[in-house]
């Protein structure tokens, strides 16, 4: 049976026509979804089926009863108010904005109009909020007052509200749109509860996931006509009209005609791609591996071969030597299980429990709106399909799958060496085909405290406050981006200005987030006697600087006056706010030992091999402002010990002359690159026999997890290569299927090659 | 003037609140349904309703009050030879005069109720007059309250007016003492009653006011 029957709406505000003869029907418990973009009419059609809006033409028929009784002259006559009355008591209205009554608490809020309007006595009213209050979860605000709710909690309410005078149909007008996006789930969550109980809904939204999800039919309007209507997966998954498609575009990366899902019998290598799958299914964000270290357990057995598996979910699996090489070294084989989990806002994905879903855009393999996985996924796959193969013939093999890599790395860290027989590890954690990764760097990083000794500001009012703000800059990770001088680091630009300046004294000074990051800003605040703000900012202008297209400069200078009693009155230019307070401002000694310290440290790319690349590096990555001391924290990263003593030496002379106190410390070894390893010479001989280029073989600033067995594994040699990967760590992640396959041929061959 | 004169003449005085807070409490309490009366025809969709209420509002706003009590009590006589009642007539013209300054503040107030009130109103069923008096105006009570509090503080003052048409008052009373007496003192007297009397209606006002603070 209908509820509901809209025939031929039309709706003009002024002159222009919101809702151009639009016909529809929603049967009993039937949840229709209208989606559409902005200004398509959609919340017109709501407030016209809940007589909130005059309609221009047409009919509105609910439960049988028409809304409008005729037409005179082509003006509608609505009819009698009996009759819309009972219309308006078989209408629910949930609106964006709640509309909860603010002078009513909780309780009132849903007996009011049964006590009022249908003239219940007051225990019955009451029971039947309860009975509504405990649906939606809200028994113990009952007593509260809207303000005191948080916007999920109204809207939940508002919620109920309706549903206390069980209206044959309930219209819900954007339900979520005025909600703090970490509210939306239990909103969403109680109306997926209302459609299982087949309450008959229309929704209006914009969460094209939850619409997929609750709707039994979806309606696509814009520009005042419905477009497209049908089910869900028609609508939202195989639309097929143009406007709708560009509509979902926005929301979801994946109703392009390029893409589809992943179908692993038309691609190869097959083997490869059909256990990344498998493993796509199950879910493993970096520290929750137990599912997939399971099941890598479950692969071993079943195909009985050894394997070990300790705490921290790592897992090593070995397979004998085929025939004919028994003989040879063993060859190990290194991934991460984990991987980042990053979704696109809309997404609905819980990556604690959903399986990722593979689509195929071209040649690439991606997730719908989350990371993929790839990274390193891919890795993992490979290392099944080589321990599954009974094809590929090759010596004694030994597969380490190991933890957490995208975090603590604490997999690898604690692994434990007498574990792992093989002396040559080949680690599938490299992004690029065509490039091989010889090193690992070595690590070191540091808190370092100068002690704040703190003095009044002289009292002499030519001090005028200033503070100079960097932000915004390009930043990056201290491993991965610190070869590129466009980064530039703010603390080190700062001070920099700042020590130009005679007679200065440091009131604050902020800036960077960790140790392993490049800062990305930095804030200084301090006061001087140059009164000119113009000659001030000519000293920032003198400054060559590299920063990106966003990184923004500003230089904020404060009125001041100071009274005799050393107090001072400061505010922005334009600001009204006015406020006395003493000024403690850094002694000069402490500035001068801030100052010189970060000048003197060497920032940035240090020393370069003759490939150019990178092989010393230090990063000032924080400095952040404690109760008594300025903390520094800093990092350096290395390939060759030699030089990095040297570093040291100098870093250890300037701590020294400047006060600095090391309150932490760390060190990750390093793998040193040794391009004459035998493995790196097969590895580059192999890849240029079967593509005919060369190997790129690369020193990385970046620490591997092959750092962690060095100190494990005695004569350690350890490459990185992989297929080609894309924006890994980000939603737009995706991999290469023909990658997939070159890095597969070569990977067989140097399985194979004795 | 000696201190035993003082007292005889606040004890004059106070013989004289009892008709000062007649007016005001009369007035109070009847310009206020008047008010919101005027109010919603001014908000009314009928054009000349609301247009008459508009002329009305001037009309009152646009002329002194001493005026309209002289209008009030003797227009019925020289149009018509009737006289009536001085106190009743005090009454007629504060109760039209506040109501029109009420009815503006009301409907400010009215009018920042938000739309959507009345629609989740009229969704759960409710009819215009539920709506207004369940919905609406508790709201509305709350937003207009401190600028309601002082229009009845100048109410409360403005009962001096009365004697205009002869009706004797407090602040008549004081007049005639001070002229009587060729003294400032029974003004400062009268002052101090007036004092004493608004400093209570400001306590009821911030009572009321707190009450209405359990919700924002």
């Amino acid at each position: 049976m209908n509820v509901l029957e809209v025939e031929c709406l039309s709706k003009k505000f002024e002159n222009t026509e919101v809702i151009k003869d639009v016909s529809f029907s929603v049967k009993e418990g039937e949840t229709l979804v209208i989606l559409g973009p902005s200004g398509s009419g959609k919340s017109t059609l709501l407030r016209c089926i809940n007589n909130l809006e005059r309609v221009d033409g047409g009919n509105i028929i609910i439960n049988k009863k028409e809304m409008i009784k005729e037409y005179k002259n082509n003006k509608p006559i609505y009819n009698n108010k009996e009759i819309l009355n009972q219309i308006n008591l078989d209408t629910g209205m949930v609106f964006q904005d709640f509309n909860l009554f603010p002078h009513l608490s909780v309780k009132e809020n849903i007996t009011i109009s049964l006590i009022n309007v249908f003239k219940m006595s007051k225990e019955e009213a009451d029971k039947k909020a309860n009975e509504v209050l405990k649906k939606m979860d809200l028994k113990e605000k009952e007593n509260c007052y809207p303000c005191d709710l948080s916007g999920g909690q109204k809207q939940r309410v508002s919620i109920a509200r309706v549903l206390a005078i069980n209206p044959k149909i309930i219209c819900m007008d954007e339900p979520t749109s005025a909600l703090d996006p970490e509210l939306v789930g239990e909103v969403l969550k109680t109306i997926k509860a209302l459609a299982k109980e087949k309450r008959t809904m229309i929704i209006v939204t914009h969460e094209i996931k939850f619409a997929e999800e609750v709707a039994d039919r979806v309606i696509f309007m814009d520009g005042g006509i419905i477009v497209e209507e049908g089910k869900p997966e028609e609508v939202i998954k195989k639309p097929k009209k143009q406007r709708t498609k560009e509509f979902l575009k926005r929301y979801i990366n994946l109703e392009d005609n390029s893409m589809k899902e992943l179908d692993i019998e038309e691609n190869k290598p097959r083997e490869v791609i059909s256990f990344f799958k498998e493993i796509s299914d199950i879910p493993r964000e970096s520290g929750n591996e137990k599912k997939i270290r399971d099941y890598l357990v479950k692969f071993a057995k079943e195909r009985s071969l050894e394997y070990y598996t300790d705490n921290n979910f790592n897992v090593i699996i070995r397979k004998p030597a085929s025939s004919g090489y028994e003989n040879e070294e063993i060859l190990g084989f290194q991934s991460h299980t984990d991987m980042i989990c990053e979704k696109i806002e809309s997404s609905m994905h819980d990556f604690s429990k959903d399986p990722i879903k593979l689509y195929q855009d071209g040649d690439f393999i991606l997730a719908n709106g989350t990371t993929l996985g790839a990274d390193n996924g891919i890795g993992v796959a490979y290392m099944l399909a080589i321990l599954d193969s009974d094809k590929i013939k090759g010596p004694e093999l030994e597969c380490i799958f190991t933890t957490q890599e995208e975090t603590t790395m604490i997999g690898a860290k604690e692994i434990d060496g007498k574990q792992i027989k093989c002396k040559k590890i080949i680690s599938l954690d490299n992004g690029k085909q065509g490039k091989m990764v010889i090193s690992s760097a070595n690590c070191l990083e540091w808190f370092g405290e100068i002690e704040i000794d703190k003095t009044n500001l002289p009292d002499d009012e030519n001090f005028v406050k200033y503070e100079l703000v960097y932000s915004n800059f390009l930043g990056g990770h201290s491993g991965g981006n610190i070869g590129d001088i466009k980064r530039g680091n703010p603390i080190k630009l700062g001070i920099e200005v700042i020590s130009k300046i005679d007679e200065m004294y440091i009131e604050s000074l902020e800036g960077g987030s960790r140790v392993n990051v490049i800062p990305r800003n930095f804030r200084i605040s301090f006061y001087a006697k140059e009164n000119d703000y113009e000659k001030m900012k000519e000293k920032i202008n003198k400054q060559i600087r590299f920063f990106g297209e966003d990184g923004k400069i500003e230089l904020n200078k404060f009125y001041t006056q100071i009274d005799k009693a050393n107090k001072i009155e400061n505010c922005y230019e334009n600001s009204t706010k006015r406020k006395f307070e003493k000024i403690e401002v850094f002694s000069k000694f402490t500035t001068r030992k801030v100052i010189n310290f970060v000048n003197r440290f060497v920032n940035g790319p240090v020393e370069y091999d003759e490939n150019n690349n990178v092989i010393l590096s230090a990063n000032m990555g924080a400095v952040k402002m404690l109760e008594n001391a300025v903390r520094f924290e800093y990092s350096l990263r290395s390939n060759d010990i030699i030089l990095r003593n040297l570093y040291l030496e100098n870093l250890k002379e300037i701590e020294k002359t400047n006060n600095i106190n090391i309150t932490w410390e760390q060190e990750l070894k390093g793998i040193e690159p040794n391009y004459n390893s035998s493995l790196v010479e097969k590895c580059a001989k192999i890849y240029k026999e079967i593509f005919n280029v060369d190997i790129e073989v690369k020193i990385s600033q970046g620490v591997l997890e092959g750092g962690f067995f060095n100190d494990k594994i005695k004569g350690l040699e350890y490459i990185c290569i992989g297929a080609d990967t894309y924006d890994v760590h980000s939603p737009k992640e995706r991999v290469s299927i023909k990658s997939i396959g070159e890095v597969w041929d070569y990977i067989k061959q140097i399985i194979s090659i004795k | 003037m000696s201190f035993e004169q003082i007292v005889n003449i606040a004890k004059i005085l106070f013989s004289g609140i009892g008709v000062s807070l007649q007016i005001f409490v009369l007035t109070f309490i009847l310009s206020i349904p008047l008010g919101i009366i005027v109010a919603i025809l001014r908000n009314s969709k009928n054009k000349i309703i609301s247009l008459l209420m508009k002329f009305y509002i001037l009309l009152i706003r646009g002329t002194p009050i001493m005026l309209q009590i002289i209008v009030v009590y003797f227009c019925p006589y020289y149009m018509f030879g009737i006289s009536y009642d001085r106190f009743a007539a005090i009454i007629i013209s504060f109760v039209i005069n506040y109501a029109a300054y009420f009815s503006e503040i009301f409907r400010s107030g009215i009018n920042s109720i938000p739309e959507g009130q009345k629609e989740a109103a009229y969704t759960l069923g409710f009819n215009k007059v539920q709506t207004f008096f369940l919905i609406i105006l508790p709201q509305v009570v709350k937003i207009i309250l401190p600028s309601m509090s002082n229009e009845v503080i100048s109410l409360l003052k403005t009962t001096s007016l009365a004697q205009i048409i002869g009706v004797t008052e407090m602040f008549s009373l004081a007049q005639k003492q001070a002229s009587y007496n060729f003294s400032i003192i029974p003004l400062i007297l009268a002052g101090g009653y007036y004092l004493i009397l608004v400093f209570f209606v400001s306590i009821l006002f911030n009572k009321f006011e707190k009450k209405l603070e359990y919700y924002s």
